[in-house]
């Protein structure tokens, strides 16, 4: 009996002192990761636009430069002040995993200025080519369509269209995916900056 | 202390020991999950095998200074939530004062909970020995681990990538083998690996 309660014992006191020390350490760096997080979607769209900062001034540089604009508390459109370029945020499902990145326009929203990728799971060396630089500056300069499809991402021998760019080789899926989820956001935050926008 | 003495002493011996003929990769071959995954790059293998090291030494140490008071029916739960508290501090330290390495490492941090490494040493040494001599037993385990890591992504990321550390070796007309960022890649340079430290080692399996 003795042995049973000194066990019970051990484990109610293992227990508080253990969870102590997380809830502890929790209170000292919540803020510090969720200011963190911030700062790498913030890092994203400064990094779109090529406007250099460090991590300390990170912070301070956004507020001044890109004029945040949300609608409905959910879309968010990064809008730059000096050259009134603007960013969203796309995500969307690729072939393994969720592809999310930053998109710019011009103030037009049809010309694209950048593509970054921020996460993407896809086949290192194939499918993963679409977070490459080399294969997203193809994507500069292109203008989007008025009517669906807006980009059309394709394997052809013929020159591309304004609005069209070469598929990955290798990454056929991959290239789908992706062309499906930039038209697919691209129709949503359109009619929604036809709102809102300036 | 004269260097000739050094061998005699206890905790050089364990230290050696940790990083040759007990390593934790080649020997005992625990912890080979994360090695396959995290040692694809340089600087993924150097923090990760920090990580590791530290979360073996802090277990090692505190599971030591208790081995007196814990019961005998519960040493594994005891180990399990102390490895858990030590990994997810460690966890929350990278997300809060290094997050770039934490994006990088990803859910492989976590891991470390799972790493066999880490309870290995707790049950076969930490539990048995007084705090001093499971601290160096712990850093030795860490830093055989992190030994084969760092060795295995030097061969990996250059062929893979052909960079180390982001520095290019690689001559440019060098086509990248990217079977080596994947799986495959992994087991292959581990598996010569072991059987190249065995052989040097003159470690066999015995014929029971």
């Amino acid at each position: 009996m003795k042995q049973y309660i000194r066990m019970m014992l051990f484990v109610i006191i293992l227990g508080g002192v253990t969870s102590g020390l997380l809830v502890g350490m929790d209170l000292l760096t919540k803020d510090r990761i969720a200011l963190n997080k911030e700062a790498s979607i913030k890092s994203a769209i400064l990094d779109a636009y090529d406007i250099s900062y460090n991590l300390n001034n990170i912070h301070d540089i956004f507020e001044t430069e890109i004029n945040v604009i949300q609608y409905e508390g959910e879309d968010t459109f990064y809008v730059d002040n000096r050259t009134g370029q603007i960013s969203y945020i796309f995500t969307g499902g690729g072939v393994w995993g969720t592809i999310r990145g930053v998109i710019t326009f011009e103030s037009d929203f049809r010309t694209v200025v950048n593509i970054s990728i921020l996460e993407q799971s896809e086949t290192p060396g194939l499918g993963g080519v679409v977070a490459e630089r080399w294969y997203l500056d193809t994507y500069i300069g292109t203008v989007f369509d008025t009517a669906s499809p807006y980009i059309i991402i394709r394997h052809a021998q013929e020159d591309n269209l304004a609005n069209e760019v070469d598929a990955i080789t290798g990454g056929t899926r991959t290239s789908e995916k992706f062309m499906e989820i930039l038209n697919t956001t691209y129709e949503a935050f359109k009619a929604k900056w036809d709102l809102v926008g300036v | 202390m004269k260097l000739i003495r050094l061998k005699y002493k206890k905790w050089f011996n364990i230290l050696k020991d940790g990083i040759s003929v007990n390593n934790p990769i080649v020997v005992t071959v625990l912890g080979i999950c994360s090695s396959l995954a995290v040692s694809n790059k340089v600087e993924n293998a150097i923090a990760m095998g920090l990580g590791v090291t530290f979360v073996v030494m802090a277990s090692s140490a505190f599971i030591s200074s208790l081995r007196k008071l814990i019961p005998g029916k519960l040493r594994m739960v005891t180990y399990m939530v102390v490895i858990s508290t030590f990994v997810i501090l460690v966890q929350m330290t990278l997300e809060a004062y290094f997050p770039i390495i934490a994006a990088q490492l990803g859910a492989y941090v976590g891991l470390i909970i799972t790493n066999c490494i880490v309870m290995g040493r707790a049950e076969a040494y930490a539990v048995k020995n007084p705090v001093k001599y499971s601290l160096v037993d712990g850093f030795a385990a860490g830093m055989g681990y992190t030994f084969v890591l760092v060795v295995v992504s030097i061969i990996r990321e250059s062929l893979a990538f052909g960079t180390i550390l982001g520095f290019r070796v690689m001559p440019a007309s060098f086509t990248n083998w990217s079977i080596m960022a994947l799986a495959p890649g992994g087991f292959f340079v581990i598996a010569l690996f072991i059987w190249g430290i065995r052989e040097w080692l003159k470690f066999y399996e015995s014929e029971a």
